[in-house]
């Protein structure tokens, strides 16, 4: 299976837990989602949820100018986003529980 | 964390490219998918093998676009025709290609000599100065007066000031600022050029030039001999003894007649009836006889200039009398006396007027 379709699905999550830890920048998140394991995710796909999710009221957003170069834009997690968080979270957690029995089930090595 | 390298031209040129693909959503829309984009890919870049094109890193443009969009949840760009594209849209994407490709190239001159850099401040400051002529001309304040002087020091500091804050590029701040260095290196030269005029820098050694083109004034594109920037309106001679001589002609390189202009003695002239005044305001007491055709009755090539019953020695219209004898050079073979050096007067009482006979070179007299 592709794993680029699968972090598709449960990108907004991803980005989301990322921003719970702590604010940053959208090279940043990008870097973390990677070092986390999620190493198919899009650069573009990644900058365009966080847009996504800015619009949704789910971040708030700050551009932190720069002495030399360009400014950055720096995305924080919000209370609305919290909220978002967790019950996503929640659904996800049942769902790959489930998943997880289903295979169990089937008697496929995880 | 602040501290943010400058793009290349590269990551310029792509970030471009990918907002070119965005330019049918709001612009507020594609500010916020573009938005700190630069800085992000930036870095990206800066992690990859020296001289990896950005294009097989990250995806064409227009597929890196596609996958904003669809992340974003915003529509796939709708195929658009140059007659479907908006007249804006169009324009403004020209527009960005071109601010992009002048990016780039000045990217390129600063990486081939880095000492350019090192001279930026000094442009800045010199941008303000040169743009102080705008306000000074439009509020009609003295040309390099004490205002414009204020005008130049304020501008020089706003705009280093301005360009210290380094704006991010693309933005209104950093356009403004390239539009105002275009309008001063515009008027650069211009402003160059009167400033030297004013200040005398005529040429190298003297400060007589017959290049009457470069100064403004009254009588622009006459002929007429020039003194520090202001035209001479009658000329005394004296020989290195520091006698006068009287009733000389002047000629140039080309033999050609030196002469003061109808123009520059039209003030000091009965014009319409109407008495001149002098310098003190007062009438003049000898105006110059006009003939019945309106001509001036002066010869304009014999100086000093005289008409009337005047010699020609009297006080100048300057304010300036002209002495009977001057101080002696201190050799015949000395070098020339300094055009500024004030001549002294001196008690002698010899040398009158006396007639000079001309070596006559075949002058193609200007009158």
């Amino acid at each position: 299976m592709d794993a680029t379709q699968l972090v598709k699905g449960v990108l907004d999550l991803a980005v989301l837990a990322v921003l719970a830890e702590s604010d940053g920048y959208g090279y940043d998140v990008v870097r973390r989602l990677r070092t986390a394991g999620l190493e198919e995710v899009g650069d573009a796909s990644v900058y365009g949820t966080l847009r996504r999710l800015y619009a949704a009221g789910a971040l708030s957003s700050y551009v932190v100018p720069s002495d030399e170069g360009p400014h950055r834009k720096y995305y924080g997690i919000n209370a609305q986003g919290r909220t978002m968080l967790a019950s996503q979270g929640k659904t996800w957690t049942e769902f790959a529980h489930t998943m997880e029995s289903l295979l169990n089930t089937a008697k496929v090595a995880s | 964390m602040n501290q943010i390298a400058t793009p290349t031209s590269a990551v310029r040129a792509y970030v471009a490219s990918v907002r070119a693909e965005l330019l049918d959503l709001a612009p507020e829309d594609v500010d916020d998918l573009i938005g700190g984009l630069e800085a992000d890919l930036t870095e990206r870049a800066a992690e990859l093998p020296e001289g990896t094109d950005l294009t097989s890193a990250f995806g064409a443009p227009a597929a890196y676009a596609a996958e904003l969009r669809s992340a974003a949840d915003l529509p796939p760009r709708a195929p658009v025709t140059p007659g479907q594209q908006s007249f804006l849209a169009a324009e403004r994407a020209r527009l960005h290609d071109a601010e992009v490709s002048w990016r780039a190239r000045g990217d390129a001159l600063q990486a081939r000599h880095t000492w350019l850099a090192e001279l930026r401040p000094v442009w800045w400051v010199a941008r303000g100065m040169i743009l102080a002529i705008v306000p000074t001309l439009v509020l009609r304040v003295p040309l390099f007066g004490v205002g414009f002087w204020l005008f130049a020091l304020t501008g020089a500091a706003l705009s280093f000031w301005w360009s210290r804050r380094r704006p991010a590029a693309a933005t209104w701040s950093n356009r403004l600022a390239i539009l105002a260095s275009v309008v001063a290196a515009v008027l650069a030269f211009p402003v160059a050029l009167t400033f030297m005029a004013r200040v005398g820098w005529t040429d190298g050694n003297g400060a007589v030039s017959a290049e009457p083109q470069y100064y403004p004034g009254p009588v622009m594109g006459s002929d007429g001999v020039w003194v520090n920037g202001e035209m001479a309106t009658n000329l005394y001679a004296y020989d290195a003894n520091g006698n006068r001589l009287d009733r000389v002609r002047l000629y140039n390189q080309y033999g050609q007649a030196v002469a003061v202009p109808t123009e520059a003695l039209i003030p000091w002239s009965q014009q319409g009836g109407t008495i001149a005044t002098g310098p003190d305001g007062q009438p003049l007491k000898n105006p110059i006889l006009m003939k019945p055709d309106g001509s001036l009755d002066v010869n304009r090539l014999v100086f000093p200039l005289r008409w009337g019953d005047l010699t020609g020695w009297q006080a100048s219209s300057g304010g300036w009398e002209p002495p009977v004898k001057i101080s002696e050079l201190p050799a015949a073979t000395a070098e020339p006396a300094r055009p500024d050096a004030s001549p002294s007067p001196s008690t002698s009482t010899s040398t009158g007027p006396q007639d000079q006979t001309s070596p006559s070179p075949s002058p193609s007299a200007t009158s």
